[in-house]
């Protein structure tokens, strides 16, 4: 696939940035053009873009544009976006703000760009990253999803996961579904919340302490649980997920004269898995923990395996039917 | 004597009972007129206006209310039924359902009370959807004492009247004006003012929701015009903020407060789903010295007031819009407890042009939501507000979000000013004081010699009155005077150079400011060079790769390195999002005071090791940064330490944690310290006390280095035992275990 890409900003500097996303990507897959807001010609730049409506595109804009030419309508990185947003209609427009907190962002910004880089951490996964994103908008417009039904088959999603999945679409991901404008909804629903918290796809590390073992003994059974990875849309920007219905069959099957049901005890029984290899509560050491959490509230740490006696619920966290809760370290 | 028939002896009431209990119950006219007007409020009103006209020789008095009013019937067999209990059994308004506010019963005498004739006209509904009109004088003149109070005739009259609007009015004449004054006056308007603040509330149970209650009162003599008690209300407080956006999205502030005058601002953002919106909120700090109408409010009225009408409302064409005003719908007491900074660029700009604000500290003046009383109002022209399906506020959409942001900002931006008004008014108060003195001294005082000076002027003024003493006395007195003088004189030079060190720190606070600021913009560019060099290497010969590479990597590790200083100077200044008290893992934080020192760990090889800190302990609850502030200066004193010693050296921290909370323990293998130094290195400003450590680190460190440790402000020990201390912890030092200098004891709970 080849895209156009344009960046926008105030800081005539960030041109270096604009030539690495390409020098990232490969030069054959993309041509940049770089957009300066304090040019006096800025406005007529942007509007004379005109591209084919099927023609894939990715917009980089500087969310923080502080000295656009006086003229100019577009003083705000919001303005430009909603700009683009209006005329690219749901091709990806991701902000660079140098804001260190993406989490911080408003969540009304979340709606007109699909995705926030923060300036220092621009690097080339970064920037395949925001390619992928141009790739996954193509397959939406290919999919042409119109319902839940759809959307649901869109993720490739186990069967006996479907009624569950159909409960925990929101309302205004379902009310979108067809409408101009849905790929920036479904984008943000699949990323941060059915990828992004543990309840039907796991991480790296939350599978591994699922199946009872550490990350690292994870990696050498990888092949094992091949068929449970998540491959539907979006699966391709991020990294991998597993269904943990998928996980848990595949462990069942596995394992199917055994007594035992719980995939944390049945992954003990793997070939090659070792009690060294067991996944261990932080708080006790003991094996078996059934959940995962931070040490405290405000940890920037990995997230690390607990038992749910050794935590407690985070009274912070928006619980979501279906979706395992937040955890901290149960304080001593 | 032969016996009389049986009979039924019955009392009379002798119309002199009437004034006497009058005067007991309702002993003066302000508090007659005041129950009045709660009658009215209790009668479901939502406006009542009260006139009151005094002239050298009578007072007349109107009060006029839109409440339920009064049935022929029920002026018989209640208002004109002495004691009757009818009130006390309905504890609820019919309509509204208000906690009734008047005494029982006692209308007739707050009447008898402000005149000699009355005349009572009232409005109510009766069956068959019409209306009553009753209108009935009493001649309080005619119960004499002698009479009986039922054989005096009151004149009355009814009529039934279609539809009209229901409501009672008052006309009560010749009182005595020689009982009115502006303390009456200002009696009744705290009275009423604590019955005007009601601005609509929505009851369960209750029939109707109560739009409200306002009270406009006329009194020529006190006032030269008609006073509007909750617009009165509102501007009574320190200041009022008042915004109205046009029809091009610009929103225009504008403020009238205590000290400051009329300000105003445009925000530079627009509002575009706002037009025609407007805000009218007051501001009620809680010390009412800081008020423009103090004379409003007692004590008790603004605490009820605060809290039963506290707010910011939301009416939309002009009908209130639940739940805003009751809840924190702009999140004003979470960012109080997060402490957190003005959010609009365009306010920290402002901010920094006030002299003597900090722009990062000035809403830490933010009052509490029920500090705000007013309203936003909301009319036709405004974008569209979508009501929840449970009518329970607005659907959240871009146009909510203006209105949050929109209020968010005048506030903000008052709040701002009164941060500034605060520091104004201290520095004013100072200087008004030091005039004072300097009036009585007759001559110019420096600011420092304010307190050296006035103590020595109050040692006069004693020594002179206590010559009067006798001999014994007057020495045993003058030996006090002269201990609290020095004692007071000692304590303001300590005070005066602790001042002078602290502004010192204070710059360079700034000044890190600037500079991390700066840092983090080179970080990303840092980055974007580092990206650049890596896509080079793969055009470039093989031979040049790996090289090219390296160099693009090592950039990216002392970025990483900048990275983790930035985040850690940020976590250490304001920052509202951190600014939460919780408990904390001790070992992530220790690993990462440690990372930011690793440069010099590194170069100059100090085994520096945690492995015995468990990863599970956690402690607290206290501010991150705390934490990292007593460990950032434990460890920047043992690494001077061993670098003082020769140049190298070992540190070990060590965690336990039980029932009785941790203890942590940071050894070093460096200078050691004396145990009669133990305690006063906790003392502030006390630096090096064997005066070796800075001389030695002189000898031993490279000169570029040497700026690193610096020369101590003498605070670091001080502030980690005061952090401690007020999060129930403690700090000594403790004899160190065998092969090591000094160890010092962290407690914490």
């Amino acid at each position: 696939m080849t895209i156009t890409a344009i960046w926008v900003d105030d800081d005539p500097r960030r041109k270096e940035d604009a030539d690495n996303f390409r020098d990232s990507i490969g030069g054959r897959r993309v041509t940049v053009q770089f957009l300066n807001t304090r040019s006096s010609g800025f406005d007529a730049e942007l509007k004379s873009i005109s591209l084919p409506d099927a023609a894939p595109r990715l917009a980089f804009v500087d969310h923080r544009l502080r000295a656009s030419h006086r003229q100019s309508l577009f003083s705000l990185g919001t303005a430009v976006a909603a700009f683009l947003r209006q005329k690219w209609g749901d091709w990806p427009i991701v902000g660079v703000t140098a804001t260190p907190n993406l989490s911080s962002v408003s969540p009304h910004y979340r709606l007109i760009y699909d995705d926030f880089l923060s300036s220092d951490e621009l690097d080339a996964p970064k920037f395949k990253f925001a390619f992928s994103l141009v790739g996954e908008a193509a397959k939406l417009r290919r999919l042409r999803l119109r319902s839940a039904d759809d959307l649901i088959r869109s993720l490739s999603a186990p069967t006996d996961e479907s009624s569950r999945l159909m409960s925990v679409i929101p309302t205004k991901v379902s009310d979108s579904l067809g409408k101009p404008g849905s790929t920036i909804v479904i984008s943000e629903w699949v990323r941060n919340t059915l990828m992004g918290k543990p309840g039907f796809l796991y991480d790296r590390d939350w599978i591994a302490n699922f199946v009872g073992i550490t990350p690292a003994a994870f990696d050498r059974k990888e092949r094992f649980f091949a068929r449970a990875r998540y491959h539907g849309i979006y699966s391709e920007s991020l990294p991998p997920r597993w269904w943990g219905a998928s996980v848990r069959e595949l462990l069942a099957h596995r394992f199917e004269n055994e007594e035992e049901i719980e995939p944390r005890k049945l992954g003990h029984m793997l070939p090659g898995v070792r009690r060294r290899d067991w996944s261990r509560c932080h708080r006790c050491q003991e094996a078996y923990p059934e959940t995962m959490g931070r040490t405290d509230p405000l940890s920037r740490d990995h997230i690390i395996p607990l038992h749910l006696r050794c935590s407690i619920a985070d009274p912070k966290d928006e619980q979501i039917l279906h979706f395992e809760e937040r955890r901290l370290l149960l304080p001593r | 004597m032969s016996p009389q028939e049986p009979q039924n002896l019955t009392f009379t009431v002798d119309s002199a009972l009437l004034s006497e209990l009058g005067e007991k119950i309702v002993a003066r006219v302000h508090v007659a007129l005041a129950e009045l007007v709660k009658n009215s409020y209790d009668a479901d009103a939502t406006r009542v206006e009260v006139k009151l006209l005094t002239d050298d020789e009578s007072s007349r008095i109107e009060i006029s209310d839109d409440g339920h009013g009064m049935t022929f019937q029920e002026v018989q067999m209640y208002w004109m039924r002495i004691a009757t209990t009818h009130k006390k059994e309905e504890r609820l308004s019919p309509r509204f359902g208000r906690p009734k506010t008047g005494a029982k019963g006692i209308g007739r005498f707050c009447c008898r009370r402000l005149g000699t004739h009355l005349k009572l006209i009232t409005t109510a509904r009766v069956r068959g959807g019409k209306t009553q009109r009753t209108v009935v004088e009493f001649p309080w003149g005619a119960f004499a004492p002698g009479t009986n109070v039922s054989e005096v005739a009151c004149p009355g009259e009814s009529t039934i009247i279609g539809d009209a609007p229901t409501g009672t009015t008052l006309l009560i004449s010749s009182g005595k004006s020689e009982e009115w004054n502006k303390t009456a006056y200002q009696f009744v308007l705290r009275q009423l003012a604590t019955l005007a603040a009601n601005r609509g509330l929505r009851r369960e149970g209750a029939p109707e929701e109560d739009p409200g209650f306002n009270a406009v009162i006329a009194a020529p003599g006190y006032s030269a015009r008609a006073e509007d008690l909750r617009e009165k209300i509102i501007d009574g407080g320190w200041g009022t903020i008042e915004a109205v956006v046009d029809s091009h999205g610009l929103a225009r502030y504008t403020l009238v407060a205590k000290g400051l005058g009329k300000k105003s601002i445009s925000a530079k953002r627009r509002f575009n789903n706002l037009c025609g919106v407007r805000l009218r909120i007051g501001l009620f700090p809680h010390d009412k010295d800081y008020f423009r109408e103090p004379s409003l409010f007692s004590k008790m009225n603004l605490s009820k007031i605060l809290t039963e009408w506290g707010g910011v409302q939301v009416r939309y064409n002009g009908f209130r819009v639940y739940p805003y005003g009751d809840d924190d719908w702009l999140n004003i007491d979470r960012d109080r407890g997060l402490r957190k900074g003005p959010a609009h660029e365009q306010l920290v700009a402002f901010a920094a042009t006030l002299r003597g604000v900090d722009p990062s500290r000035a809403l830490l003046s933010l009052l509490s939501m029920k500090s705000h009383v007013g309203s936003v109002e909301l009319g036709d022209q405004a974008g569209v507000f979508e009501m929840k399906a449970s009518r329970e506020g607005f659907i959240e959409g871009p146009a909510l979000t203006e209105l949050k942001e929109f209020a968010r900002f005048g506030i903000d931006w008052a709040t701002i000013y009164r941060d500034f008004s605060i520091r104004t008014e201290q520095k004013s108060a100072a200087k008004t004081a030091r005039e004072s003195l300097e009036a009585i001294l007759s001559e110019s005082i420096p600011g420092t010699e304010v307190t050296p000076r006035a103590v020595q002027l109050i040692r006069k003024q004693v020594e002179h009155a206590l010559s009067l003493l006798p001999d014994e006395s007057r020495r045993e007195a003058q030996r006090n005077i002269v201990t609290a003088s020095d004692a007071i004189l000692k304590r303001d030079k300590t005070s005066q150079s602790e001042l002078q060190h602290l502004r010192l720190i204070a710059s360079t606070s700034t000044l890190l400011l600037v500079f991390t600021h700066e840092v983090k913009s080179l970080l990303g560019f840092l980055q974007t060079k580092s990206v650049a060099l890596e896509n080079l290497a793969k055009q470039i010969p093989a031979q040049h790769r790996a090289r090219t590479l390296s160099i693009s990597k090592g950039l990216l590790d002392y970025k990483e390195r900048l990275r983790r200083l930035v985040q850690m100077t940020s976590l250490i200044s304001v920052d509202g999002q951190e600014a939460k008290t919780e408990r904390l893992a001790l070992r992530e934080r220790l690993e990462a005071a440690k990372a930011c020192l690793s440069l010099i760990i590194e170069s100059y090889t100090i085994e520096f090791d945690l492995d015995k800190v468990p990863a599970n302990i956690t402690v607290g609850p206290m501010l991150e940064a705390e934490l990292y502030s007593v460990f950032l200066n434990l460890f920047s004193n043992a690494i001077k330490s061993v670098l003082a010693f020769k140049g190298g050296g070992r540190i070990e921290v060590e965690a336990l944690s039980g029932p009785e909370g941790t203890t942590v323990w940071v050894r070093d293998s460096g200078l050691g310290i004396d145990k009669a130094h133990w305690e006063s290195v906790f003392e502030p400003f006390v630096v090096d006390p064997k005066n070796e450590l800075y001389s030695s680190l002189k000898r031993h460190l490279n000169q570029e280095d040497q700026f690193i440790v610096g020369t101590g402000s003498g605070l670091g020990l001080s502030i980690v035992r005061e952090i401690l201390e007020v999060r129930e912890g403690s700090i000594c030092f403790t004899e160190p275990p065998t092969g090591w200098k000094a160890q010092v004891e962290v407690k914490f709970p």
